[in-house]
């Protein structure tokens, strides 16, 4: 209860007492892939540790968002969760069954013996001094709470914790602010998924163009929603060969997004679910194997690839992507190339804009792809080096992450893991595949527990144990592409081939 | 003798690339390709990859996997 002081158009919340629900060793402050790596990395290394997590599942844009295609490098913790979906038949060529993969979730993390409370939303931070975090405050159905921990990890995806904390933190991309487009995830199930996979539609980009151009002539679709329907995936563990294959789909799209705000995030839910309406109809009506299929759900978690982004000790940088550069604190690798969801029009964008020797160069790792060519055209695409035509080379190695990505540079004993590193927004672009968040999580989780144990701060840990603590976990920190400085022993030589 | 072909609609995702413990599949503008001089035919990419663009051939016995015949479907 509190009393009615209305001031300026606020409403002045008096001076409150909340009840203090304990002291931790390490806080997960939001339970997607990078909160659940980082809680289970810091329970395994001995921490007492909470994982608080505002939806009613773990997982995040992976289960919650039906995002089920975990891409990237499965080693470490990420190995682990994808054997175990295996075991239980929720999981074939990176394609995993949502609910199976929260109920694995939540089994990791209660075998860990991390304490969970989900159903949280964290709302502040508690500092110590202006440099120092000590603590959350949360509210749930127990109403406003807080909790203190000696560090804390955020894992929001928006840097939520960050930003309480007073963290710097950067936004969209540096021209104008724009966010990447979101997606409401959708299934479809009752589908024939060999006749899908086996139709020449399939095959053929060019084809989906045209079939996609023609409904909007036709009225089919009211509006551009994408130009492309690209991403169709095959959920296992359905009956298959009978017509009840599950089909999971990423088409929809809100443009012009702020993921920051409840208000527009309201407008992309509505918005994604009449889209979902229109394409599944769409679906149903023009695709082979989908002339039965029916909408089974839309995803109960937008899905917002970026928002929030902290500045840290080090800020990845889209040239570090572009020309594979290696660090000497890599805590994890991605392979994935630079991928832009277009933020105010359809279709994608897969080169960035860059100075390369003084001269705007706009490059990509792979060459003339993605839906939109540069100002200037295709050819005038070049790689990270400027070089263009037959001189362009296309980029071959993963993109390392740095640990110092995971330390804001303004707040102590705090760490972030996952799509709100510290990176440049084209760099994020590149690094937020569910497995690389899932990895930083681990990094992160297993920085806190050895900061404790060293009774240092996270910034001031040494690379070298952080390291070897993560390749004795299995983890892949670039020991097969480039060797780790100062760590090449016997054990951990490189390989080239040990790849996922 | 069996052929791996990435000929159902590939995506570029990338995952392939890293699966493929022989180094054997690289991407061009429209779609990643399988080197079949370097290929060990130990059927990784197929796991890795997410949207099931790779297919598997049966070649007659005998038959160079390099060879342009119009593999059978598996
Ligand atoms: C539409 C779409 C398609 C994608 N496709 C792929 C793909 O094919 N393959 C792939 O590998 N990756 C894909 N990605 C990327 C990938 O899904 C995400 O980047 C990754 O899952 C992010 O993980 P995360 O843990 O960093 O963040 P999230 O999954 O966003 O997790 C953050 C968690 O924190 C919780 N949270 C947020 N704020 C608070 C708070 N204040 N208090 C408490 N809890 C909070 C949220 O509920 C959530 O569970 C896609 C992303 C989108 C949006
Ligand atoms: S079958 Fe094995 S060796 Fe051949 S391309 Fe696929 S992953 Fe590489
Ligand atoms: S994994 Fe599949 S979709 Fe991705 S690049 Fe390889 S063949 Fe293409």
């Amino acid at each position: 209860m509190i009393p009615l002081n209305y001031r300026n158009g606020r409403i002045i919340n008096p001076e409150i007492a909340m009840p203090c629900l304990g002291d931790y060793d390490v806080i997960v402050c939001g339970g997607g892939m990078a909160g659940f790596g980082a809680a289970l990395a810091a329970a395994r290394q001995g921490c007492k540790t909470l994982l608080l997590e505002r939806e009613s599942a773990l997982g995040g844009l992976a289960t919650v968002g039906l995002v089920n295609i975990p891409l990237d490098f499965a080693a470490g913790i990420s190995r682990e969760m994808l054997d175990r979906l295996n075991e239980v038949n929720g999981h074939w060529h990176r394609n995993t069954d949502p609910e199976k993969h929260k109920l694995i979730l939540d089994r990791m993390v209660t075998e860990a013996g991390v304490d969970l409370l989900l159903v949280s939303h964290v709302v502040e931070a508690i500092m110590q001094d202006d440099r120092t975090i000590c603590g959350v405050v949360l509210e749930n159905k127990s109403g406003r709470q807080a909790v203190l921990g000696k560090r804390i990890i955020d894992c929001t995806g928006d840097a939520d914790v960050a930003f309480f904390a007073g963290c710097e933190t950067m936004k969209g991309r540096p021209s104008d602010g724009k966010h990447q487009a979101c997606s409401l995830e959708f299934r479809l199930g009752g589908v024939n998924w060999e006749k899908y996979r086996d139709s020449d539609l399939k095959k053929n980009d060019p084809q989906w163009i045209k079939l996609i151009a023609k409904a909007v002539d036709d009225g089919a679709l009211p509006y551009m929603i994408d130009n492309h329907l690209n991403w169709l995936t095959h959920v296992p563990g359905r009956p298959q060969h009978c017509n009840q294959d599950e089909v999971s789909i990423c088409f929809s799209h809100s443009r012009n997004c702020k993921p920051l705000c409840a208000k527009d995030l309201t407008r992309m839910y509505l918005e994604g679910r009449e889209q979902a309406d229109i394409l599944s109809k769409f679906i149903r009506g023009h695709i082979p194997g989908y002339e039965n299929s029916y909408l089974i759900d839309t995803g109960s978690l937008l899905g917002v690839r970026e928002s929030r982004r902290v500045v840290g000790e080090y800020i990845l940088k889209t040239l570090d992507v572009v020309r594979a550069n290696t660090f000497e604190d890599t805590i994890t690798l991605t392979g994935h190339h630079l991928d832009l969801h277009n933020p105010d029009g359809p279709g994608n964008i897969k080169w960035a804009e860059l100075e390369i020797d003084g001269r705007t160069c706009y490059v990509s790792t792979i060459g003339k792809v993605g839906s939109w060519p540069p100002p200037g055209g295709w050819d005038v695409i070049t790689d990270g080096w400027g070089r263009s035509g037959d001189d362009f080379q296309r980029k071959v190695l993963p993109t390392s992450i740095p640990y110092r990505s995971l330390v804001p540079r303004d707040v102590d004993n705090l760490l972030v893991a996952g799509r709100c590193l510290s990176a440049e927004f084209m760099a994020q672009a590149c690094c937020r595949l569910i497995l690389a968040c899932l990895n930083m999580g681990q990094a992160a989780g297993t920085a806190a527990a050895l900061s404790l144990a060293k009774g240092l701060t996270p910034r001031q840990i040494d690379r070298k144990e952080l390291q070897l603590m993560l390749l004795e976990a299995g983890c892949e920190i670039g020991q097969s592409f480039f060797g780790v400085p100062g760590l090449e022993t016997e054990k951990y030589k490189f390989t080239g081939n040990n790849r996922q | 003798m069996k052929k791996y072909v990435i000929d159902r609609g590939c995506k570029k995702c990338c995952s392939c690339l890293w699966a493929c413990p022989a180094q054997a599949i690289s991407l061009t503008r429209d779609t990643a390709v399988i080197d079949q001089a370097k290929c060990r035919r130990c059927g990784a990419c197929v796991e890795s990859c997410p949207t099931e663009a790779i297919s598997v051939y049966d070649l007659p016995a005998q038959t160079s996997p390099e060879s342009e015949n119009p593999p059978t479907k598996k």
